[in-house]
Parts: structure tokens; C-alpha cells; sequence
């Protein structure tokens, strides 16, 4: 198999991969999406006190696959005059660029399509056609209600894209590289209370709230209110066109969500099985204290699954990790959605220019002092702790 | 700056407590969600869902003497009522009394109109059809369906000025073809002649006999009922009604209770 592989010429090779691996994000996409959609509305149910979807498949959870099925079967609707070119056309821009977004996220030790050292630069960029795909679709359709939805989706993702890559800067401040696998790397040399959460919070808090706006998530759905604009963008869309858009929507959640987990939460970092025997056989010796059968029993099995440290185990332990903390951050945009109202633009602007923009830049500056500082005292760890306890005189170096 | 801090501070603390609180409703809060196909809501005694006539167990009479109140009350008169006078009881007979539901808009006037108890708001739903011109429901069904909320007419005393009026909640006996009192009574029997009296079935004729000291109490209440009807619309009975009547002794008796 391996020599067949090795003797196809290097563009059959390319071609391949390209497919299958584009293959599997777009299956990876969907799945989310089912998944993701469902979510929303069981989250939303629980917060009203409702059962959600319940009659399709397991209690529900399986509600995507009709869904999709009626969409797919479902009459074209299209309004005279429509700039027909744009208005068929935006939903594939939006869709490619929710998925691209996928192309570089780590999703596992090694586990990434395309290890760009771009990284960071290349979703900021890609993003920016999901502005065009919105603009295009309420340009196109021929309506005052999509086009003002256009624009205001366009002036807030435009606003807070920004916002969003000054927040990132930080980290790749502090790990020095933009590629998303070695800011992983980083936060899994720098260990649990290393993960950038902590370091950059701020950094962080501006992160999670630029990234809603730029998803177009409530409370910044201002874009698709549909108590204002009837659906905004997207209004004039029906059938598998308004189902793309729908699509793009969760996709591009999840996949913000990743890069999310991946920049602040330590991506797939976390320990597997014998690891966290270890720990348990070592506190229940008492850190060696005083060992004993127990404490000795959960070592020796933590040693006899040592194999779960290694090879296809490592990464399906990386993998499980980096799906926990990608919904964690799916679960919070969720919560936040059915927490908060919207707001109005002009609270949307003030937001974005008047506090996020210089919050991050004041989070730049301070990550420079403080990388400057740790740097020039033994390059130790940068981090607001280690910092406060250099001026105390509490650390040890 | 202090101001913006301030600002941000403040924001932060309320959207901490809304997530909060949603939090909680997710997770402390069960689900209110009636199952419905598979499970019914129970409905309040107040719930209106449909008009139905009574009927008196006692007897298998309607309740129903047409005197067309109900008609007259009716907003968007979806009402029907076709009858006529039975030469040998003096009573009128419904020959139709149909409701179109279709239109119906559940406003409870019909009830409030009906002098005689005779119709109530049941609370049946699932009521829909495939067809709009089935939702007009005839006097079998209304008859059917109003049966279970249907008892043996009892001659109370008269409402207080104030007091709740009878309709506002009704009682769901629960009543079923087979507590017709009256071994000769049925669903949808036509008003009897003045002052006859029903032969009980056996079990509760004994019940009656125990329980009551008087010798024959359930014709009393019978009349009594029916004597209400002549009091509250003179004009709605035929004028030649007291020769008619074959028991004038025990309208006598009634007259008298009345009296007191």
C-alpha cells in the first residue's frame, strides 16, 4: 500500500490528498453543523423550560437530518429582479469561507490539514468573505430589509475584525510564531496554568466578544434581527440556498469556537487516562508521604495502559480533548445567545471602536512590558502571575 | 477612563447575573412541556371549548326547553334551532339544535343566556376535522359529549346578587348513558308532559328510598325544575298548559314548596 502510494507521481499524490482531506472537513463540517444546530435549540429549550426537538431520532438529536431533507426538497424561491449571479453566489462564499477556517485548526497532535505558518493571518483574511458572501446576498436579493441587514453586517464584522486580530496578537506575542500548532505546543510545554486564558484574559474577554460579533451571533445579530429586519441577509433566500446560509452560521461557530480553544484553552492539550491515574496513584500515596496498596494499585494500572501515551491513542485522547473545549466555547456562545438582547447599532459601534479596540491595544502594550521584563530576567514564562511575583521578590530566580 | 472602567464593571456584573439566571433555568428547572399527541393537558373548570347541552339524568330529557335564548344571544349566529310543540306533552321538541364550530368563536354568551341550564362550555378540545363542513355539530353529538358534565337537576336556591354565576365553572360529572336514572330514559329524549314521573332503575331507586325520609322526593325535584321554566318566560308557554297537566296533584304539592 505504502510502496503504491510512494510510486503514484507527486501530482496524482497532491490531488489525493487535497480530496480526502478536503473530504473528511467537509464531513466533519456537517457533522458539526447536525450536531450544533441541535444543540442551539436544546439549549434554547432548556433555558425556557421546553424540551426542544424530541420526535426525530434520539430524544431528538438526530432533528438536522430531516431538517436538511425538507430543505433540500424544498421550492426555490426567487423574487423579480434579483441580481441573480450575486444572489446565488453568496451563500457558496459564506459556506467556503466557514470551512476553510477548519483547513488549519490543530485538531489533534499533528492532526491539522494544512500546517500554514500563517495561521492566525489566514483566518483573519478568510473571514473577510464571509463580509463579501453578506454584502452579496443582501446587495443581490433585491430588498430593503437584506440590503440593510448587508449593511449593517458588514460595518460590525468589518468593526470587530479589527478588534478580534488585535486581541489575538498577544498571543502570538508571547509564543512567537502565528502558526496554530505552536501556539499549542507552547501552551502544552507551559502546562495547565500556562494555557493563555489566564496570561491573556484580556486578550481573551475582547476575543470571545469580537468573535460573537464577527459570527453574527446575538446579542450582535443585529445583521439578521428579526424583529426589525425579517431575516435580514437572508430574507429572500429558500429551500437548500437558505440552508447554506444556516450551514455557514454553525459552522463558522464551531469553527471560531476552535480556534477559541485552540488560542486560549490549550486546543488538544490535556491529560489522557494514564496520566490522570498517575496523579490519582500519586495523591493517594500522599505525594509519597506515606504509600500505600491503593495509591500503589492506581500507579500500576496507570503504567499497564502506558501504551495510551503514545501513537493513534495520544491523538484520539488530543481529539476528544480539543471537540470538550471547542463545545465549551460553542455552549458559552449559546448561553450568551439566549441570555442577552440585542443591542442597537450605535451601542454595537461604541462597543467595538471606543472600548474593545483600545482594550486590546492596551492588552498588546502590556504583553510587551511584560515579555520585554520576562525576557530580560532568564526568559522566564511570561504570565501576569509570574510578573507580579518578580516585583514582590517572591520568585525564585 | 473612570467612567468607562465604571461602565464596564457594571456590564460585566449584569451579564454575569443574566447568565446566571439562565444557567439555573437550564439546569434546576424541569421542562413544563406537555407531550401532547401522546399525553392530554388537564384544563381548567373555566376552560371554554365548546358549547354542549345537558342533559337531566334523572330522566334522559334535555335540559333544552327552545326557547331560543341562545339564538338570540349568539354574536356571529352559528346557532340552529328548528322545533316544534308536541300536541300531547305541550312541550316544544327539538327537532335540530346544531352549532357551526367553524365559527364559533367560544364567547360563552349562549350560557349566559340559557335560563334552564341546559348548555354549557365543555371542555373537550381536539375537536378539529378534515373537512370545514363537518364542524357543524348536531344535536346527537352536542348531547353525547355534554353528557358527562350532565347530574340530576337539583331545584337550588337562587343565586345571590354578586355570587359566582353557575356557568363560570362547570362540573365534570362524568356522567355516562348508563346513569340515566329513568328505566325509560334515554339520550336525547324530548321534554316530558308536565308532572311525570320517572320509574327509577333498581339501584337507585333503593338509594332514594334509603337515603330519603320523604316518600317520593326525585318527581318533586322534576317539577320543580319545570316549574322554573314557566316563571322566568311566561310568554314562551302555551296558555292552555295548567288543563293539560295529568298530575295536578303533584303540582299542587310543588306549588306550595314554591310558595315557601
Amino acid at each position: 500500500m505504502v510502496a503504491l502510494w510512494n510510486n503514484l507521481p507527486h501530482l496524482v499524490q497532491i490531488w489525493l490528498l487535497g480530496l480526502g482531506k478536503g473530504s473528511l472537513i467537509l464531513v466533519w463540517c456537517l457533522a458539526n453543523f447536525a450536531f450544533a444546530m441541535v444543540l442551539e435549540r436544546k439549549v434554547s429549550a432548556w433555558m425556557q423550560n421546553r424540551v426542544g426537538p424530541w420526535r426525530s431520532g434520539l430524544h431528538g438529536w438526530l432533528q438536522a437530518i430531516p431538517d436538511l431533507l425538507k430543505l433540500f426538497v424544498k421550492e426555490y424561491i426567487e423574487p423579480r429582479n434579483v441580481d441573480r449571479p450575486l444572489f446565488i453566489l453568496a451563500p457558496l462564499v459564506g459556506f467556503l469561507s466557514a470551512v476553510l477556517i477548519w483547513l488549519i485548526v490543530p485538531i489533534g497532535p499533528g492532526g491539522t490539514a494544512m500546517n500554514l505558518d500563517i495561521g492566525i493571518i489566514f483566518i483573519a483574511a478568510i473571514t473577510g468573505y464571509d463580509v463579501i458572501a453578506i454584502f452579496m446576498a443582501g446587495w443581490g436579493s433585491n430588498n430593503k430589509y437584506s440590503l440593510l441587514g448587508a449593511m449593517r453586517g458588514a460595518a460590525q464584522m468589518i468593526s470587530y475584525e479589527v478588534t478580534l486580530v488585535m486581541s489575538i496578537i498577544g498571543v502570538v506575542m508571547m509564543v512567537g510564531s502565528l502558526r496554530l500548532s505552536d501556539i499549542v505546543e507552547a501552551q502544552v510545554n507551559r502546562g495547565f496554568f500556562g494555557w493563555f486564558l489566564l496570561p491573556q484574559i484580556i486578550g481573551f474577554g475582547v476575543f470571545i466578544i469580537a468573535s460573537l460579533a464577527e459570527l453574527n451571533r446575538a446579542p450582535f445579530d443585529l445583521s439578521e434581527a428579526e424583529s426589525e429586519l425579517v431575516s435580514g441577509y437572508h430574507t429572500e433566500y429558500s429551500g437548500f440556498r437558505w440552508a447554506v446560509f444556516a450551514l455557514t452560521e454553525y459552522i463558522h461557530l464551531v469553527g471560531w469556537s476552535s480556534i477559541a480553544a485552540t488560542l486560549f484553552l490549550g486546543g488538544w492539550s490535556g491529560p489522557n487516562l494514564p496520566q490522570v491515574l498517575q496523579g490519582l496513584g500519586n495523591i493517594l500515596n500522599g505525594l509519597g508521604a506515606f504509600t500505600n496498596v491503593a495509591g500503589d494499585a492506581v500507579s500500576n494500572a496507570a503504567v499497564s495502559i502506558g501504551f495510551m501515551n503514545t501513537g493513534m491513542w495520544a491523538w484520539a485522547v488530543g481529539f476528544i480533548w480539543f471537540a470538550l473545549k471547542t463545545y465549551l466555547f460553542v455552549f458559552l456562545a449559546m448561553w450568551i445567545r439566549w441570555t442577552l438582547p440585542r443591542v442597537r447599532i450605535d451601542q454595537l459601534m461604541d462597543l467595538g471602536w471606543k472600548f474593545l479596540l483600545p482594550v486590546s491595544l492596551f492588552n498588546i502594550f502590556l504583553t510587551g512590558v511584560l515579555r520585554f521584563v520576562a525576557v530580560n530576567y532568564n526568559g522566564l514564562p511570561v504570565s501576569l502571575g509570574s510578573f507580579t511575583l518578580r516585583l514582590l521578590g517572591l520568585w525564585a530566580n | 477612563m473612570t467612567n468607562m472602567i465604571g461602565e464596564a464593571w457594571r456590564a460585566g456584573k449584569s451579564f454575569v447575573t443574566g447568565l446566571n439566571i439562565t444557567f439555573k433555568e437550564m439546569v434546576f428547572r424541569p421542562a413544563i412541556t406537555v407531550f401532547y399527541p401522546d399525553e392530554l393537558d388537564t384544563v381548567p373548570a373555566w376552560f371554554r371549548g365548546i358549547p354542549l347541552l345537558k342533559t337531566d339524568l334523572l330522566t334522559g330529557e334535555y335540559n333544552c326547553t327552545s326557547c331560543g335564548l341562545c339564538v338570540e344571544a349568539c354574536p356571529v349566529n352559528v346557532i340552529t334551532l328548528e322545533w316544534h310543540q308536541d300536541p300531547i306533552t305541550k312541550k316544544k321538541v327539538a327537532d335540530r339544535y346544531a352549532i357551526d364550530m367553524s365559527r364559533c368563536m367560544l364567547c360563552n354568551y349562549c350560557i349566559e343566556a340559557c335560563p334552564f341550564d341546559a348548555l354549557v362550555m365543555g371542555m373537550d378540545y381536539e375537536l378539529c376535522k378534515v373537512d370545514p363542513e363537518n364542524m357543524v355539530y348536531e344535536m346527537e353529538y352536542l348531547l353525547r359529549l355534554g353528557l358527562k358534565y350532565s347530574s340530576v337537576a337539583q331545584p337550588g336556591p337562587k343565586a345571590k346578587k354578586g355570587a359566582l354565576p353557575p356557568w363560570v365553572f362547570h362540573e365534570l360529572t362524568g356522567a355516562t348513558e348508563e346513569d340515566i336514572q329513568d328505566e325509560a330514559g334515554f339520550l336525547g329524549r324530548a321534554p316530558q308532559a308536565k308532572g311525570y314521573t320517572p320509574v327509577l332503575k333498581a339501584q337507585y331507586r333503593k338509594e332514594e328510598t334509603v337515603v330519603d325520609q320523604p316518600p317520593a322526593p326525585a318527581p318533586a325535584k322534576v317539577e320543580a325544575k319545570v316549574a322554573v321554566a314557566p316563571a322566568a318566560t311566561p310568554g314562551m308557554v302555551p296558555p292552555d298548559q295548567p288543563p293539560a297537566n295529568p298530575g295536578g296533584t303533584e303540582s299542587g304539592n310543588k306549588d306550595g314548596e314554591e310558595a315557601e
